[in-house]
């Protein structure tokens, strides 16, 4: 506190930022510009940093007979602030009530403090009624020893010039204060007319009626003008003001800011308590500290530029939703924007920008009711030495870092997660587009041989080479946490695999990440090429293969927990032909697989559904019409009914299966199963039958010897399989491998059966022969033996010779 | 026969039964049937397969090669695909080409597309593939179509060269595009037997035609329908257009009673027959004489 002349000062903890300028002010004014006298000592307890506080206030002492002084509010704390501007919504009408109300009597306002103490204002501005009514008097002598509001003038009017008051002062009265003139609380409705003051450097009107700037030409040192709380309604009359430093127009009328294009020397601007809207023809002055627009009527910030020397820019209770162009203010350090209507720090990117920003207000702000306000603030501006009014501590700016820092991250994350759905959209995509190509393809052959003899297949493969292009494989899948995880989608799995490195298991790794340190590979995303044209996706409880490459996802080891909890499989874009060959992979790999989709698979016949019948079991089966032919055919489903009776099929196209369908199934196919069972031999049926039947039925095949009927009568109670044994499905590779065997048997069957047919053949011809010579042989032989038997004694003779001719060589041995 | 029996050379003789045929077969199954069973009893193996041939249920799931070696295999499978799919027919669906192609798949998993067009052709008269075929109408052109295969490209081959012929002085200025096809006659005249007295331009004449099939059914191995039947067809009618003529083939029932294996077409749906007969027996009484006459007949030389 500090007493001039009687005048009683209060350094109350009233808090107004509206007046902060005052301090500014005074900051601006040096010593040497105005030789003021400096009668009453000042004691701030400032807790601003501004550099310039080295000044005390000489305005405020502008001289001893200064009437209503100004009140100079240091910030106490922010508290204050809300509290004071809750409850004087317009504290500038603070003054100005107790300034009309002001009689000559003591005026007395309570102010609350921050600390919540009353401190009382006393304010001593005594006006003489008389005074106040100047037209009817042509002289009046304003002269109040102790308490003045104003300087001693005199009021006269021209002749010349009728309505407008001359003002006078007495020689001594100017010789007193050469260079300021008061004329505070006059009463005034238009500029005076002032004689003889070419050598006022401050003028003050405040207080007054005056509601045009007039006949000030001739004041061409003027440093300093006041005409705060007037009825001003442009900015005018100020262009021969070179000099002019100071120019304080708050609580008028203006609406927008003009006619300042010659006042280059300003600096310190007042405009606060107006009806302006935009933020204009400013940027002329370059050496303009202090700009106050408070309590003016602007929405958005913008034109700033120019004003490199502006320190201070107040825009309080305004209707700012945006802020730009402050980035372009080279010595901004105190920024006010409190009460606005800033909603998101986007509005207000550009502060990020202001290294020189050290305050900043933005309380009163949707902006400012956000949990994470003050984090988000300092990770933006981490130069703000103050906030709202409060000094910002380390600790805050350590939590702000690690928030900057979660948010950081948060954010490279989602990227990579966006990254990751583009990545998967063009997988898919490519995934289709290959395959439109192949169908084409397959389609342009179908139709060139047609006219022709076609291949029982028309389905043909021709897949593009995808050698060349890397897989990826792209997963999320839930954690090992277990199903109250499930649907968290922020818990993924990212596993990439390059096909070329396919020998490699070491390669297939499959990387789960943590749900609370989620650190993805990044450079595994970066590799990521653009023409990948297949993707499995682990999504919930649904494993999702696009494209024939993403087959080989059922061949890596996706963990226990994870292959357990798939339920459902899903195949787009991937020929049945090279389904059919992984279909048993699923059996193993994933066993609790229930429900099977397929869209666009090219499923074009009943064989295919027999390759389904491979699975462990099967509740929903969904073949979508698009890209699978057999959903023309009228008989698909009573066919895979009766073919997959053994999964006992829930749901088949997303169609309850009821028991008619069965009955109906069994009614059009049963048949098929029935003559398998009971009119094939049994070794056939065991030749059908699969590996893993046969050895179930090996006991059967030992006793092949029993009688057929009771074999068949022990088959009935599995005929449903085995019935369906001949209803297999191999793919075209498989179909050519069994017809290679099956010619080398062939071959060697025919070249077996040749040599038996030409050996029974030539022994047939060699008895047809010996059938056709044997009569004449045996003639033959009668007739020597009747020959040689004819003679008796030569015959004995020639048989005795024959005795002794034996027993001699039996001897010689 | 006794005389005909000493009259061919062995060799001869096992060619006309496909004897060998068998006997291959059976040891090539054998084989395939040991790499599973190593235990297997040749004798056991063999009088299975040999009942099961006479029976003539062993051609379900075989190779398209095996089904088409004999006309026995050939009838054995119509038969089959009667029996498994009776049902079907009975329940009134019709089908297209693919399905039914895709049915044939299921008893025979390399059985060739283009058989089943050509069948579609003898009911359709036209190259709608989409159309839907009932199942009787399907059952006797596809019999037709697989039985007699050899022969009716030899009709057609007959019938081409007797529509690219100069034609009896009457009809000499017949359309030139009426030789390009028979398939686009066909679209022109939608009505199968052409019984018009007046000749239409399309079609040949059908006793030229006539006397071209007592010719080729003369020389040729094949098996073909006999000759009453072919004169019964061709002789109601002045002129045949070759679709016409198939599709009188397929539709005439001593046709069918040669072949010998699948009831006249009133008596096709009926399932007490089946029924009473689960076993093959009845039926392959009728089957076997037909494979031995009609064996004879063709290959006289």
């Amino acid at each position: 506190m500090l007493s001039i002349n009687g005048q009683l000062f209060i350094m109350c903890g009233l808090q107004n930022p509206d007046f902060r300028l005052t301090r500014d002010q005074s900051a601006a004014f040096r010593p040497n510009e105005v030789p003021g006298r400096r009668s009453g000592e000042h004691t701030p307890e400032r807790h601003s940093a501004s550099p310039h506080f080295n000044i005390p206030d000489q305005i405020q002492r502008s001289g001893p007979g200064n009437g209503s002084r100004r009140q100079i509010h240091y910030p106490s704390t922010a508290y204050a602030t809300q509290l004071t501007d809750l409850t004087h919504p317009d504290s500038q009408d603070v003054h100005s009530d107790s300034d009309e109300n002001s009689a000559l009597t003591q005026h007395t306002r309570h102010i609350q403090s921050a600390g919540g103490s009353n401190v009382r204002q006393h304010k001593s501005s005594t006006h003489l009624p008389g005074i106040e009514e100047p037209p009817t008097c042509t002289i009046v002598i304003t002269n109040h020893p102790n308490a003045k509001p104003g300087d001693r003038v005199i009021f006269a009017e021209s002749p010349s010039v009728p309505g407008i008051p001359i003002v006078y002062r007495t020689p001594e009265e100017r010789g007193a204060n050469p260079d300021r003139l008061n004329l505070d609380r006059r009463r005034l409705t238009v500029c005076p007319i002032l004689e003889g003051e070419e050598h006022l450097r401050l003028l003050n009107f405040q207080h007054n009626m005056i509601t045009k700037i007039q006949h000030l030409n001739n004041l061409r040192r003027l440093i300093f003008l006041d005409l705060y709380d007037n009825q001003i309604e442009e900015i005018s009359g100020l262009t021969s003001l070179k000099s002019l430093r100071v120019l304080m127009l708050g609580k008028n009328r203006i609406k927008t800011i003009e006619n300042l294009e010659t006042l280059i020397k300003l600096d310190v601007l007042d405009l606060h308590g107006n009806q302006i809207s935009r933020i204009e023809s400013l940027c002329h002055l370059g050496e303009l500290r202090v700009l106050n627009l408070a309590g003016n009527m602007i929405s958005h910030v913008d034109n700033l530029s120019g004003m490199d020397s502006l320190a201070e820019l107040n825009l309080r209770r305004n209707r700012i939703v945006s802020v730009v162009d402050v980035d372009n203010l080279p010595n901004l350090q105190r920024l006010f924007l409190s009460f606005n209507q800033i909603s998101s720090f986007d509005d207000i990117q550009c502060l990020s920008d202001t290294v020189s920003l050290s305050e900043l207000s933005l309380d009163g702000n949707p902006l400012s009711q956000e949990q994470y306000y003050k984090q988000t603030v300092l990770r933006f501006m981490n130069q703000l030495r103050q906030l709202d009014m409060k000094r910002i501590t380390e600790e805050e700016r350590r939590i702000a870092n690690v928030m900057a820092r979660k948010e950081d991250e948060r954010k490279k994350e989602s990227n990579k997660i966006a990254l990751m759905k583009e990545k998967r959209r063009i997988a898919i995509s490519n995934a289709a587009r290959q395959w439109e190509v192949t169908q084409g393809t397959a389609m342009a052959k179908t139709i060139r041989l047609q006219p022709g003899p076609l291949t029982s297949h028309t389905n043909l493969t021709t897949y593009a080479s995808n050698n060349s292009m890397a897989s990826v494989d792209v997963e999320e899948s839930r954690p090992d946490t277990g199903s109250s995880q499930r649907g968290s989608r922020s818990n993924s799995v990212v596993d990439l695999i390059d096909p070329r490195d396919k020998s490699q298991t070491s390669s297939q790794t499959v990387i789960y990440s943590d749900p609370k340190s989620k650190s993805m590979k990044p450079d595994l995303l970066a590799n990521m090429p653009d023409d990948v044209c297949h993707l499995a996706e682990l999504e919930g409880d649904t494993l999702h293969l696009y494209g024939p490459g993403s087959l080989e996802a059922l061949d890596k080891n996706w963990g226990i927990q994870a292959a357990s909890a798939v339920s459902a499989v899903s195949f787009k874009f991937i020929n049945f032909n090279e389904i059919a060959k992984h279909l048993h992979k699923i059996r193993s790999r994933f066993p609790n697989v229930s429900t099977i989709l397929f869209g666009a698979a090219n499923i074009s016949c009943f064989q295919h559904i027999n390759a389904l019948s491979v699975l462990r079991r099967l509740d929903n089966l969904t073949i979508s019409s698009e890209g699978n032919p057999i959903t023309m055919f009228t008989l698909w489903k009573p066919y895979t009914l009766f073919r997959l009776a053994h999964f006992s099929l829930r749901k088949i196209n997303d169609v309850d299966v009821t028991a008619a369908d069965i009955v109906q199934a069994e009614k059009l196919f049963g048949s098929l199963s029935h003559i398998t069972t009971s009119q094939l031999p049994q070794s056939r049926l065991l030749t059908l039958l699969g590996e893993s039947k046969r050895k179930q039925y090996q006991v059967l095949s030992d006793q092949e010897l029993r009688a057929r009927k009771q074999l068949a009568s022990d088959l009935k109670t599995s005929s449903e399989s085995v019935g369906r044994a001949g209803l297999q499905y191999s793919c075209e590779e498989a179909l050519a491998d069994i017809e290679q065997e099956r010619r080398q048997r062939h071959l060697f069957a025919k070249s077996y059966i040749k040599e038996l047919t030409s050996e029974a053949i030539l022994v047939d011809h060699k008895l047809s022969a010996l059938q056709q010579i044997w009569p004449r042989l045996f003639i033959e032989m009668i007739q020597n033996a009747v020959l040689e038997m004819s003679n008796n004694d030569k015959y004995l003779r020639k048989c005795l010779q024959e005795l002794e001719s034996n027993s001699k060589a039996t001897k010689e041995n | 026969m006794s005389t005909d029996r000493f009259s061919l050379s062995a060799d001869e003789y096992l060619a006309k039964h496909h004897v060998l045929t068998y006997l291959e077969d059976a040891i090539g199954q054998l084989l395939e049937h040991k790499e599973d069973n190593p235990k297997v009893n040749p004798a056991k193996f063999f009088n299975d397969y040999f009942t099961s041939i006479y029976h003539g249920n062993h051609t379900l799931f075989r190779e398209y090669a095996f089904i088409k070696s004999t006309p026995h295999n050939r009838a054995s499978f119509i038969r089959v695909f009667w029996k498994c799919y009776r049902h079907i027919g009975k329940n009134g669906d019709l089908l297209n080409v693919k399905e039914y192609h895709s049915l044939l798949c299921l008893l025979c998993p390399n059985f060739p597309f283009d058989l089943i067009q050509k069948t579609a052709r003898i009911i359709l008269m036209d190259d709608a593939m989409d159309c839907l075929m009932s199942f009787s109408d399907f059952l006797y052109a596809f019999q037709l179509q697989l039985y007699y295969e050899e022969f009716l490209e030899d009709c057609n081959k007959l019938y081409e060269k007797l529509t690219q012929a100069p034609r009896s002085p009457r009809e000499t200025v017949v359309v030139p595009s009426s030789s390009t096809s028979p398939r686009q006659q066909k679209k022109q005249q939608p009505l199968p037997p052409p019984v018009d007295p007046i000749p239409p331009p399309e079609g040949i004449d059908s006793q030229q035609f006539l006397e071209a099939l007592t010719q080729l059914s003369d020389v040729t191995k094949n098996s073909h329908p006999k000759l009453s039947c072919l004169r019964e067809i061709l002789q109601n009618t002045n002129r045949v257009s070759f679709y016409g003529f198939l599709m009188a083939l397929a539709k005439n029932d001593s046709v069918n009673s040669g072949i010998g294996v699948l009831p006249a077409k009133a008596s096709i749906m009926d399932d007490t027959e089946q029924d009473h007969a689960p076993m093959p027996t009845p039926r392959s009484k009728s089957a076997k004489p037909i494979l031995e006459g009609r064996s004879t007949r063709s290959n006289m030389r």
